[in-house]
């Protein structure tokens, strides 16, 4: 049969984004679109395997020292920007100066402020962060405040990455505006702002903003070609609507909506296609730990034993997905597998009665707008009911979600937390140590002195066993004190084209650099 | 003629005015901080109050309303909060996206709508007319994201003959199934104006004189029936136009399509204000635009509607 676009040219790969990127410049990268794009323009001095794992980049080895104070890295001498030129530790350093420096607005300033001296830099009281050295071209030494366990995973992400400062032009600062004014020395795409050099191993060649954007390899880069001459990212927000890419095989890989799982999973000739991933994801029922009776840990106790979990995640997750008892994912270090709250409502009316609510009170619950949301949150209402806690569900979108439940305004909420690094810290730490308190990540407001000091010495320990052992110590506790009603983390599947070969679905959404994936596709281009 | 589109072009001054103010205090009430959009899940306080600084939102708000009001005289709504690119040109590049839509659904929508409105008065109680005017409770009840699935369906899954979405570099190919589907709702609504409308025409004395003095029957209908019976089309389809310029947002979802509404769109989720308050502006421009452009196409097709004008404009 014939196809509605002629799929496919060997060589170009088609992947679908949901939301448009809307710049691509690692310093202002926050969403998952951003920081896919800048992930394959941009080297850092580490950066994500498709496992998850810390793989050399712009560094070709590095040391560390000093009981994990100090990083040193040799730069790999055939790393090049997209103009030729090479990758200087200086380059390195400009880096990190742009996202750190007073006047730059970058959102992820966080990312880099365990280096020594990162923060006189950025409040402009240092003229260079003190933890940064280039002794030559060749050699970067970071010095950091004290220990930081998962640093390595910091430096692969966006933030850190390496952009040609100098090509920046006078202005080396980094404000919102001056981005976009300066010239980049690279040759500016079809529609694109000018946006700093890279030395990815792609290069962008075309962007049409909410269209499309099309990446080149990066000549220069060492790794030699990929096998793809071409990647094109489409953005196609409605999931009917990428599905039905695929479907006429103009669209080389598709995550599969949850709706459409049972139907692809069916198809004999699709199950081989298919790749699944746990997600680096927990969802949950945020309770606000400071207000009314939520504050009591019999209530939330009692919250999670109303609701049976393991039902929910069987009809509504359609059993693609792990009941969780703590937040962190499975396949990380630090988590265990203990039982859950037992789904027990009379147990559960008996700790309300106790706690001093016998007939229940009201509960206003806030979630976005989603399938899943809708889903989960109305079973919930109808478990709570079942113990007197009559719930309201209020629906939001994105903005004023983030912000009242953040600022601490409601009650409890349906969220989720993706991981930004597969290590059990980048759940513990954000999600319930108290100094991240609102929008730091901990939107329950949880807090607790042990569980504080003990994540704190989790950070520090570089013995992988200890630390496991402390993760596991913190995630516990964390569940007894249930500061959420615990529910699942989730699992995704993608099915990819039969033309395709070497895909991965990454653990880490940095991690895929398409630079094993090569494409024949055959006479016929659909998918069916 | 000139006078009368010279005083409606100076009475878009205060129009405008009005409508960004509006539009100002509006996106101020809404719930959700612009400065959250822009941060990502996880974020510190100090980087909050940096950006609100450089954003201006510290500042009173009769201080922001001066300093957009003063914007908004030179035609600068300033820049995005979320790309930080200017807000005019970027809304702008998005313009040809929606134009080529809007133009093609208008084509489909005058051609295919005037053409079953005239069919359908033409044989009036005929099997013609029943067929027609049952297709166009359809289209008027089909829902957007209905139809534009099921076309896709139709259409690119199982007959493979047409692309699912996007732009496609602009090949006309891409544009028919959007097209149509935004085209839908406007073009069943314009046959029944159009039928009624023609009806009501045929029925008047300067019909009968012309099918008395012997006119040939196709020469009554389009040259003097229908030419009659636009006036009530007109309004439609203009209003028509200037939603499909501004609001095709479900149409542009469905089918990936970069233009206008989904750029709006995604600004308001975002709280982007500047690119809310640049795009609010714009269709506002384009409804009183194409506003004009209705009373002046009243005047050519009712030439009684001009000398009216006219007497009006001779008496200040």
């Amino acid at each position: 049969m014939g196809c509605a676009r002629t799929p496919t040219e060997s060589g170009a790969l088609f992947v679908a984004l949901e939301t448009s990127p809307n710049r691509l410049d690692p310093a202002f990268a926050v969403d998952v679109a951003e920081g896919q794009m800048c992930s394959l323009l941009y080297q850092g001095l580490v950066r994500f395997s498709p496992r998850g794992e810390i793989v050399a980049d712009a560094a070709k080895s590095w040391t560390i020292e000093n009981g994990g104070t100090r990083y040193v890295f040799r730069m790999d001498a055939r790393s090049r920007f997209s103009d030729g030129s090479r990758v200087l530790a200086r380059d390195v350093r400009s880096s990190l100066e742009r996202v750190l420096a007073p006047e730059s607005l970058s959102p992820r300033k966080w990312v880099l402020d365990r280096i020594r001296g990162a923060s006189a830099f950025s409040s402009g009281r240092a003229d260079s962060i003190e933890g940064v050295a280039t002794p030559d071209d060749s050699t970067v030494t970071i010095e950091l405040e004290k220990p930081f366990r998962p640093f390595l995973q910091l430096l692969a992400m966006p933030a850190a990455y390496i952009v040609k400062v100098a090509a920046l032009g006078a202005e080396k600062a980094l404000s919102r505006g001056a981005a976009t004014r300066e010239e980049t020395g690279e040759k500016r795409a079809g529609g694109a702002e000018a946006r700093p050099l890279g030395s990815g191993r792609w290069v962008l060649s075309k962007w049409e903003r909410g269209d499309f954007l099309e990446l080149v390899p990066n000549p220069f880069h060492p790794g030699g070609d990929p096998a793809l001459d071409r990647l094109v990212f489409r953005v196609i927000p409605e999931a009917f609507t990428r599905i039905a890419e695929f479907e006429s095989g103009t669209l080389d890989i598709l995550r599969i909506p949850h709706a459409e799982l049972e139907r692809f999973l069916g198809d004999n000739a699709r199950r081989r296609l298919i790749q699944s991933q746990p997600e680096l994801r927990v969802t949950y029922i945020g309770l606000n730990n400071r207000k009314g009776p939520l504050a009591d840990v019999r209530v939330r106790r009692a919250l999670n034993m109303a609701v049976d979990v393991e039902r929910i995640v069987g009809v509504l997750a359609g059993g693609h997905a792990t009941r969780s008892a703590g937040a962190v994912p499975p396949g990380l270090p630090g988590h265990a597998a203990r039982s859950p709250y037992p789904y027990d409502p009379a147990a559960a009316r008996t700790l309300l009665r106790e706690a001093g609510y016998p007939d229940g009170f009201d509960l206003e619950i806030w979630q976005r707008d989603s399938p899943e949301g809708n889903r989960v949150v109305e079973a919930v209402q109808g478990y709570l009911l079942e113990i007197g806690i009559r719930v309201r569900i209020v629906k939001r979108e994105w903005s004023a979600f983030k912000e009242a439940v953040s600022r601490g305004r409601v009650d409890a909420f349906f969220l989720d937390w993706y991981g930004d690094y597969p290590e059990a810290e980048n759940f513990l730490y954000p999600l319930f140590h108290s100094s991240n308190a609102g929008g730091g990540g901990n939107r329950s407001f949880f807090s607790d002195a042990l569980v504080d000091s003990l994540i704190e010495e989790s950070q520090r320990t570089l013995d992988d066993e200890a630390c496991a052992g402390l993760y596991a110590a913190i995630d516990r506790i964390v569940f007894e004190r249930a500061p959420w009603i615990f529910l699942y983390f989730p699992t995704s599947f993608v099915i990819v084209s039969p033309d395709v070969r070497g895909y991965t679905f990454p653990v880490v959404y940095l991690g895929e650099d398409f630079s094993t994936v090569s494409k024949t596709p055959r006479a016929e281009g659909r998918h069916r | 003629m000139i006078a009368y589109i010279v005083r409606r072009l100076l009475l878009f001054v205060p129009i405008l005015l009005g409508v960004a103010t509006v539009t100002f205090f509006l996106v101020y009430v809404l719930p959700g901080d612009p400065v959250l959009s822009m941060v990502g899940e996880r974020y510190d306080e100090a980087t909050i109050q940096d950006l609100r600084r450089e954003m201006r939102l510290d500042d009173p708000l009769y201080v922001q309303y001066a300093h957009f009001i003063g914007g908004l005289a030179r035609l600068d709504f300033g820049k995005s909060y979320v790309t930080g690119e200017p807000v005019a040109p970027t809304l702008l590049k998005r313009l040809p996206y929606t134009l080529r839509l809007a133009v093609f659904a208008m084509l489909i929508s005058v051609v295919v709508g005037i053409g079953a409105g005239v069919l359908a008065a033409w044989r009036w109680r005929t099997a013609a007319d029943y067929l027609t005017m049952g297709t166009t409770v359809l289209g008027i009840s089909m829902p957007v994201f209905w139809l534009g699935a099921l076309l896709i369906f139709v259409f690119s899954m199982k007959l493979g003959i047409l692309p699912p979405s996007g732009y496609g570099g602009g090949s006309l190919r891409y544009a028919v199934l959007p097209a149509v589907t935004l085209a839908q709702a406007s073009t069943a609504y314009v046959a029944r104006m159009t039928r009624s409308s023609m009806l009501d025409v045929v029925g008047e004395h300067y019909i009968q004189t012309a099918r008395a003095k012997g006119v040939s029957e196709l020469r009554v209908v389009f040259g003097h029936a229908l030419r009659n019976a636009l006036l009530p089309v007109i309004t439609v389809v203009g209003a028509d136009f200037g939603s499909f310029l501004t609001g095709a947002v479900l149409t542009e979802s469905i089918f990936a399509w970069p233009g206008i509404g989904r750029f709006t769109l995604d600004a308001i989720l975002k709280r982007d204000v500047p690119t809310i308050q640049g795009a609010v502006f714009f269709m506002a421009v384009v409804f009183m635009v194409i506003n004009l452009l209705v009373d002046l196409a009243y005047a050519w097709a009712d030439p009684r509607i001009r000398l009216q004008r006219g007497a009006a404009e001779a008496g200040g």
